[in-house]
């Protein structure tokens, strides 16, 4: 993931050029987290370009551009658990939508190699919060105090999740084997 | 399986399904604009970008035909007892730690048209048209609740809070919880999906602390439908089980994870129609990790409860709590 490994310059004064900046370079990054999070590519696209427009309003706050990138990034997984609340709601009262992304869903993991199958399914069996956790650890590549500080709880939270975590895939894994 | 073996497996899988997504997959879209951001509840088809001038196309429907503009027509809502839970006889003051903080005047998210404006009509017995997406906490138990308040602000500003985000997460936190202690505004974010209100306090020596993250939705599609708290946000402090939105009966067991405090956690069950708890469980020893509880409850009427849980008592007797929604049937 590109957000990784970016450069900690000053943010450009002007929030719209800063933004455009961050949009060229990190659309598709962003993007992709919140597919990892919820599941869905479309709406994983609107969480991700509502995340770019409420950093507009942030952006006299932001104090790099690691600084925005980090703001972004939160603004991606709080999109997402908001998106997955709401989904948990819906989910009782079936709509036709939710059928198609479903099934676009189930259309993506065909195309996934097996053993990467496997592992993602075991991911989705997780809770939310461990889940988290698991992709900006091993996907996103932050350090522990990076994916503290993107969910909003302490790195000792984020060890002991990820530990969790970890622990049941290799255990569902294990059990599938 | 050791450990760098599953490390190295969960690390190429989401490698993998990322991939899966190429900047050819997506759209030509435009770089988001400041006021782009949506106050709408996500829907997975319905992109905030189509948003703007669906508003408009609606407004001109409205102007023209004189019927109420019907935006998002997604399911009927649910037939639930009408109540409207009686807010604070005022709103309560609200400290300002940073520019992000609420303000007692009128927010930007306040009415843009003139009260009683025919071009954006409301029709309190009408037909539900909108699909709030979420278990509605408080204060309105259903749209038509929330409608009424409206059309009486739009004919004399009537208890003009509810249109404030910040304002209506302190008046949860006070009036409904209980929690007076609570009384500063710790952090607001106001987002696409709706807004993100921290609620907490100062300690001695002046820190804010917050307490809980409120997670509100406007209960409409008007720009002055009122804010809705529909659930809090996983912090140190979480409550998952039971699910957000299901089904419980008396006893519930109810868990989370907590981390940094050794107080105890305390449980109550309520309901917006009912001032006083309708039931809970005390105490469970907290210590860092997971946390569980079996809570009982009787003289559910409402449709949704609301299961809080709080922990507190070395700076003052709430410091930190969440809730859950979750329905008796």
């Amino acid at each position: 993931m590109a957000s990784g490994r970016s450069r900690g310059g000053p943010a450009p004064a002007d929030s719209t050029a800063g933004v455009e900046r961050l949009y060229r370079a990190h659309r598709l990054d962003m993007v992709r987290l919140a597919m990892l999070l919820v599941d869905d590519r479309e709406t994983a696209e609107d969480v991700a370009q509502d995340a770019f427009a409420a950093v507009h309003g942030h952006w006299g706050s932001l104090t790099s551009e690691d600084a925005a990138l980090a703001y972004l990034r939160r603004c991606v997984v709080n999109g997402a658990r908001s998106v997955l609340r709401r989904r948990r709601t819906v989910r009782r009262h079936p709509q036709p939508d939710e059928a198609a992304m479903t099934a676009d869903a189930a259309d993506r993991r065909v195309l996934l190699a097996e053993e990467h199958r496997e592992v993602i399914a075991a991911m989705w069996r997780l809770p939310a919060r461990q889940r988290e956790v698991i992709v900006l650890r091993y996907w996103a590549e932050l350090t522990e105090p990076q994916v503290a500080g993107a969910l909003g709880i302490s790195v000792g939270a984020v060890k002991s999740m990820a530990s969790r975590g970890r622990d049941a895939v290799a255990a569902m894994l294990g059990g599938a084997s | 399986m050791n450990d760098v073996d599953i490390d190295q497996r969960i690390r190429s899988a989401l490698v993998a399904a990322a991939g899966q997504l190429t900047e050819a997959d997506l759209p030509a879209t435009p770089v988001p604009s400041p006021d782009q951001t949506r106050l709408q509840p996500p829907s997975p088809r319905w992109s905030g970008r189509w948003l703007p001038p669906l508003l408009a196309a609606a407004a001109v429907v409205a102007v023209v035909a004189g019927t109420i503009a019907v935006i998002s027509v997604v399911r009927s809502d649910n037939a639930r007892p009408a109540h409207t839970p009686t807010p604070p006889p005022s709103p309560p003051s609200v400290t300002q730690p940073s520019p992000s903080a609420p303000s007692p005047s009128p927010s930007p998210s306040a009415p843009t048209s003139a009260p009683g404006s025919p071009a954006n009509p409301i029709n309190p017995s009408g037909p539900a048209a909108f699909d709030l997406g979420y278990q509605p906490l408080w204060p309105f138990a259903t749209l038509s609740d929330a409608r009424t308040w409206q059309a009486s602000n739009r004919s004399g500003g009537h208890q003009p809070w509810h249109l404030d985000a910040g304002q209506t997460a302190l008046s949860f936190t006070q009036g409904f919880l209980g929690f007076t202690e609570l009384d500063v505004v710790t952090s607001k974010h106001v987002d696409a999906i709706g807004a993100h209100v921290g609620v907490g306090y100062r300690d001695p020596n002046g820190t804010l602390r917050t307490a809980a993250v409120l997670h509100l939705v406007r209960f409409g599609t008007d720009a002055d439908s009122p804010w809705e708290v529909v659930g809090s946000d996983d912090t140190t402090f979480s409550l998952e089980t039971p699910g957000y939105g299901s089904v419980v009966t008396s006893p519930v067991k109810v868990g989370g994870h907590i981390t940094g405090v050794d107080e105890n956690i305390r449980v109550s069950v309520r309901q917006a129609s009912s001032a006083a708890p309708i039931g809970g469980f005390c105490c469970v020893p907290a210590g860092v990790g997971a946390w569980s509880a079996t809570a009982s409850f009787s003289g559910a009427t409402d449709r949704v409860l609301t299961i809080v849980a709080s922990t507190g008592g070395h700076l003052q007797q709430v410091e930190r709590f969440a809730v859950q929604g979750v329905t008796s049937r």
